[in-house]
């Protein structure tokens, strides 16, 4: 009987493994034509060009919503910079670069920056949907002032964990990253332990339900599954939860936090509403 | 069981194989599959001190549409290729 349980035990942990990834790797997915993803790219970079957005965060989801814990919508987000790109053909062409944390292939455990293109980021959607927050001009012109300073850097953290506790140093995933680049431009220090300090006081995260199997027998099939930064619950950065951050502090209007459906959409109507998040956040 | 056992394997190592296939198109049948829309090559690999070119760029270019009296929410211009790197991707995988 203990070991049918051991094994039932094992089970569920190999099925929340997958499902619990709030991932942020650069691996392909590829889940549509690259036509079609070349061509939700250039949509995407067209809604926020004809927003004049010089800076935005944008959301994918490199899984079908329903292998994802319910609180989880998107599995990575990264900064999208509107920039004039020096091609090797000698000219220059206006569009946005990308900025990502993504973990390493090996060890998974840790992560590194990398720029790269909305090509790059489309091939990682599996549902053809993005979210978006722009935020306003005043916090535009801050964030692009960490991007382009040596504190970009200095705010990754290489220990990178799925679930990444926001208030808590120890690990950083992708949307803890943006959510730390977002406080050092609102508090004006790249000190991440005052950042943490912060935002365990101003930012509400996403509570994420795991049982009693998934939390303690997940990390043993998946390294990126720390959890040695949550206490009671699982607490993670979210595009709904960082939405509404930005909203209740006044960094970015309602009407600029807003989803993308490409034309081959798998995705369901749009479910965010400003305090999405707060209904499952921590108090 | 033991089957239980070896589905729920199977379910797990799937993922792991799924994202191992080394899906990288060679450049050529990518500018052929995008041939209409069209494909430009950033001229530098990425790297920290590219990003933080293109961050001190996009900064220049707001001050200077600023200055000139451009209304904040005035769309911007934008190329209608798609950017790619030399490399193809500037993760890990490569």
């Amino acid at each position: 009987m203990r070991f049918l349980l051991v094994c039932l035990s094992l089970v569920a942990a190999l099925a929340i493994a997958p499902t619990a990834q709030a991932e942020s790797n650069s691996e392909p997915v590829d889940a549509f034509s690259l036509r079609e993803m070349a061509d939700f790219s250039k949509q995407i970079e067209q809604e926020l060009a004809s927003r004049g957005a010089y800076v935005a965060m944008v959301f994918r989801t490199g899984r079908q919503r329903s292998q994802l814990p319910g609180e989880i919508r998107y599995t990575h987000g990264a900064f999208w910079v509107y920039a004039p790109v020096p091609t090797l053909g000698g000219g220059t062409q206006y569009g946005y670069a990308v900025y990502n944390l993504y973990h390493e292939i090996d060890p998974v455990t840790l992560s590194g920056l990398y720029q790269d293109w909305p090509l790059d980021f489309t091939r990682g959607d599996s549902v053809g949907q993005v979210g978006v927050i722009i935020p306003n001009r005043e916090m535009q012109r801050r964030i692009l002032d960490v991007i382009a300073s040596p504190y970009f850097e200095a705010l990754h953290h290489p220990e990178y964990s799925l679930l990444s506790n926001p208030a808590d140093e120890r690990f950083q995933n992708c949307t803890e990253f943006m959510l730390d680049v977002v406080s050092s431009a609102i508090w004006q220090t790249a000190s991440r332990e005052q950042i943490k300090v912060n935002i365990d006081a101003y930012f509400r995260p996403t509570r994420v339900q795991l049982n009693v199997f998934q939390r303690f027998l997940a990390p043993l099939t998946d390294a990126r599954l720390r959890f040695d930064d949550q206490r009671d619950g699982i607490r993670t950065a979210t595009f709904a939860s960082l939405a509404d951050f930005m909203l209740a502090f006044d960094l970015a209007d309602e009407d600029q936090i807003f989803e993308i459906d490409a034309p081959y959409s798998r995705a369901e109507d749009m479910v965010y509403r400003g305090g999405e998040a707060a209904a499952t956040a921590v108090d | 069981m033991r089957l239980l056992l070896v589905s729920a394997c199977t379910f797990a190592f799937s993922g792991g194989a799924a994202l191992a296939q080394d899906q990288q198109q060679p450049a050529n049948a990518m500018e052929e599959e995008l041939s209409e829309r069209g494909v430009n090559y950033a001229r530098d690999d990425s790297t920290q001190d590219r990003a933080r070119n293109y961050a001190r760029d996009a900064q220049r270019i707001a001050q200077r549409r600023e200055s000139e009296g451009e209304d904040e929410d005035a769309p911007l211009p934008l190329g209608e290729a798609v950017i790619v790197d030399n490399s193809r991707r500037s993760g890990p995988d490569n």
